[in-house]
């Protein structure tokens, strides 16, 4: 199969460093603090915080910060694959362990010591770049719930196929095994919060690959932060605020 | 003295520190606290093939009470004593989301009693003829695997899990299969068959043959079971409660009925108080003018997503 | 100057402004570290300090945490010799969200002969008491007390379910049954 046709089009019609449409909500679900849903092409992935709140087992608080917990869960009919069984696999803990680490470096944690932050996130469909929309579904829930961070924090996928980097891998063109690079950065810090590469690849490859994964993440932190001021201003206008 | 401190309170604090007293005067009135006359129901949405990576998915809104139900057929062996029947397999998950008390891992017991609870109506409803998921007498047949997520719990869990099922089983479509000579299931009027479809074993059965799409049909659905639950409190008789409503509700009964009025099932889960013969004869009541209600979304829901039989009008 | 902003944008720099809420400090900026709109709050008059404070606030529902000083409303839920548990429902007039435990100890019921006080002659479960945070406390809960005239039960069931009347600052009586049961009353004005 091409993945990249002579004009330049890949298998959705999108150019190879052409990022999928994003889509984003707030305040989805009523009981939890905060929620959001994040889109990007199909995939679809629910995040809902509850949190700060004091901690579910007493002798995990700590008594200087904040305790982040991160669940992660996926539907059986998420993937266009066969059913996948219910259960924690080790991908599973993987990804839940990635955006927790994602989160403890962007949430101020020191300003809720003894707390609880726990961040939920539900997979209804995976369509390729799983973990930066979960990394990106949970941002914004953060968001939503008002809990301090020190900056947005965005992810975007990369990978490399027909000697080519491309943006933003589709299912069907992760399902190559190929190269593919997670990136989460914060965008205003400048600083890189997760690089995480899967597959054997030069350096020059992982590099030009990383870049264009840097890019991605700064144009979806563009459109996440355009979401929230939205959302944040219509608030506000509801209330007189503004 | 104490009354006095009570009507200083701002609304907010009161109903926190008296939820009870809170509740009871907006009861007392014929209204909820969220404006609703006692025996409405919330505002029902039905949205139809969000997930395409399903072989059908329906979501469910019944207020803030969320369900995502997707499907996915996988080709089985019938049974020896069943040769000509498929299954339908059903399963009900509590997402992490869905409310703080709500933790994965831990089946939790509302989550197993909704899933005999969905089970039992599609069954007892007819909903499903398992003859319709043959494909070869004794040698294959369907399996549809129905997950049902619930991704915000807001009270009445049990009538939008239904809703949620039947809406992804009536839109579902089964691919046009044959069973060839080896035993393995093929895409119908295929001829060397590029993509061929495993069995068994529970592989992946891919609709796109190497024509393009396949020629499908859709599942013929027998009949639309919808379900009410209901809260009593003092006395009163609340439809569709809200997960608070639940918890201060003196009973909840919840009621099946078919498309015919007849009543499919009712149960009272333990509570408070004992619920009379003029308490349910309301509950029935009040089921069966949901059900024209709900029927009558789900048509149209299926008809705007073009799936023959529904004609979207009241019938 | 309302301006609405997103978390890590870069408000103002630490020489001319003062961090406010829903912000913080780093490499000599202030960024903020809500989404929200932000607020300029100009400097007291005379004071040393003349910069003026930035703020970012959530149009929303902003998180409320018990502070130390704070008067809460909380619910007894547990009793014992030494102590009362409760569940902290509201500060000051806002109810909480989530749910945060609260201690009152023997020693912070009442300021009068605080050594011959009785915990069970104070409070009893399903009460609602008004208190004082005097102490983040461990990691378990906040240490409360209502060791001051107006803090103590604002409102009680008696053992026949009907709301109590206080008729004294240790005493409530039951209106059905007469009955008299004792707590640590707070003083209405």
């Amino acid at each position: 199969m091409e993945f990249v046709s002579p004009e330049g089009l890949r298998i959705d019609g999108r150019r190879p460093q052409e990022l999928r449409a994003l889509q984003c909500k707030f305040g989805v679900l009523s009981c939890c603090d905060g929620s959001a849903l994040f889109q990007a092409g199909n995939t679809k992935v629910f995040a809902a915080v509850y949190g700060p709140r004091v901690a579910d087992i007493r002798g995990q608080a700590l008594h200087d910060r904040a305790l982040i917990k991160c669940e992660y869960a996926h539907a059986a009919f998420s993937t266009g694959a066969a059913r996948r069984r219910r259960g924690r696999s080790r991908k599973s803990t993987e990804l839940a362990a990635l955006v927790r680490g994602a989160l403890e470096q962007t949430i101020l944690v020191e300003l809720l010591p003894r707390a609880q932050v726990e961040v939920c996130i539900q997979v209804l469909f995976a369509d390729g770049g799983v973990t930066a929309a979960c990394i990106n579904a949970a941002m914004l829930a953060v968001a939503d719930a008002g809990i301090p961070v020190r900056d947005m924090v965005a992810a975007c996928g990369a990978g490399h196929l027909e000697a080519m980097p491309l943006l933003d891998l589709n299912h069907t063109e992760a399902a190559t095994g190929g190269l593919e690079v997670c990136v989460a950065l914060h965008p205003a810090l400048d600083r890189v919060v997760l690089l995480q590469a899967d597959a054997k690849a030069s350096v020059d490859t992982l590099e030009a690959v990383t870049t264009l994964a840097l890019q991605g993440c700064k144009a979806a932190a563009g459109a996440m932060r355009e979401a929230l001021l939205q959302h944040v201003r219509s608030l506000a206008a509801r209330r007189g605020a503004i | 003295m104490g009354a006095l401190v009570q009507d200083t309170l701002e609304p907010d604090a009161f109903r926190k520190l008296y939820p009870d007293q809170y509740y009871a005067r907006f009861v007392a009135e014929g209204l909820r606290p969220d404006g609703r006359p006692l025996l409405q129901a919330r505002p029902t949405t039905i949205a139809l093939g969000a997930v395409s990576a399903a072989d059908s998915s329906a979501l469910v809104k019944i207020g803030n009470t969320t369900v995502m139900a997707g499907i996915k057929l996988e080709v089985m062996v019938p049974v020896d004593e069943r040769p000509q029947e498929g299954q339908v397999a059903v399963s009900v998950e509590l997402t992490a989301l869905c409310s703080p008390d709500a933790r994965p891992g831990r089946f939790s017991e509302a989550a197993h009693c909704l899933n005999e609870q969905v089970s039992t109506a599609l069954r007892s409803g007819g909903v499903v003829n398992l003859q319709n998921l043959l494909i070869a007498h004794g040698r294959a047949a369907w399996v549809a695997y129905l997950d049902l997520y619930v991704l915000d719990a807001d009270g009445g869990l049990y009538d939008a899990a239904l809703l949620a099922a039947l809406a992804a089983l009536a839109a579902l479509r089964l691919p046009h299969v044959d069973v060839d000579d080896e035993g393995k299931v093929v895409p119908a009027g295929a001829s060397d068959a590029a993509m061929v479809l495993e069995d068994a074993d529970g592989q992946r059965l891919s609709a796109a043959g190497p024509a393009g799409p396949q020629p499908i049909a859709h599942l013929r659905v027998g009949s639309l079971p919808t379900a009410l639950t209901c809260a009593l409190y003092n006395g009163q008789l609340i439809v569709d409660p809200d997960r608070d409503e639940e918890a201060r509700a003196h009973a909840l009964v919840a009621v099946t009925v078919d498309d015919r009025g007849r009543l499919l099932g009712v149960e009272k889960q333990g509570g408070r108080a004992a619920a009379d013969a003029a308490a349910l004869q309301s509950c029935i009541a009040a089921a069966r003018v949901r059900h024209r209600e709900v029927a009558s979304l789900l048509r149209q829901a299926l008809h705007a997503a073009t799936v023959p039989g529904y004609s979207g009008a009241d019938s | 100057m309302a301006a609405v902003v997103c978390p890590g944008d870069r408000l103002h720099p630490v020489a001319t402004h003062r961090a406010g809420s829903g912000t913080y400090v780093h490499q000599q900026h202030i960024h903020a570290s809500l989404v929200g709109v932000s607020h300029l709050q100009p400097p007291e008059p005379g004071s040393d300090d003349q910069r003026p404070v930035v703020s970012v606030a959530r149009s929303g529902a902003q998180p409320v945490l018990p502070q130390l000083g704070d008067l809460v409303t909380c619910k007894v839920t547990k009793v014992n010799p030494r102590l009362a548990s409760a569940d902290i429902l509201c500060v000051g007039n806002r109810p909480l969200d989530a749910s945060f435990t609260g201690i009152i100890r023997l020693q912070d019921v009442r300021a009068t002969e605080a050594d011959k006080v009785e915990i069970y002659s104070s409070f009893r479960p399903g009460d609602l008491v008004r208190a004082e945070v005097v102490s983040l406390g461990d990691s378990r809960s906040y240490f409360l007390s209502t060791a001051r005239n107006e803090l103590g039960v604002v409102y009680a069931k008696s053992a026949a379910g009907v709301q109590m009347v206080p008729i004294s600052w240790q005493e409530m009586q039951c209106p059905q049954s007469k009955l008299v049961e004792k707590r640590k009353v707070a003083k209405t004005a």
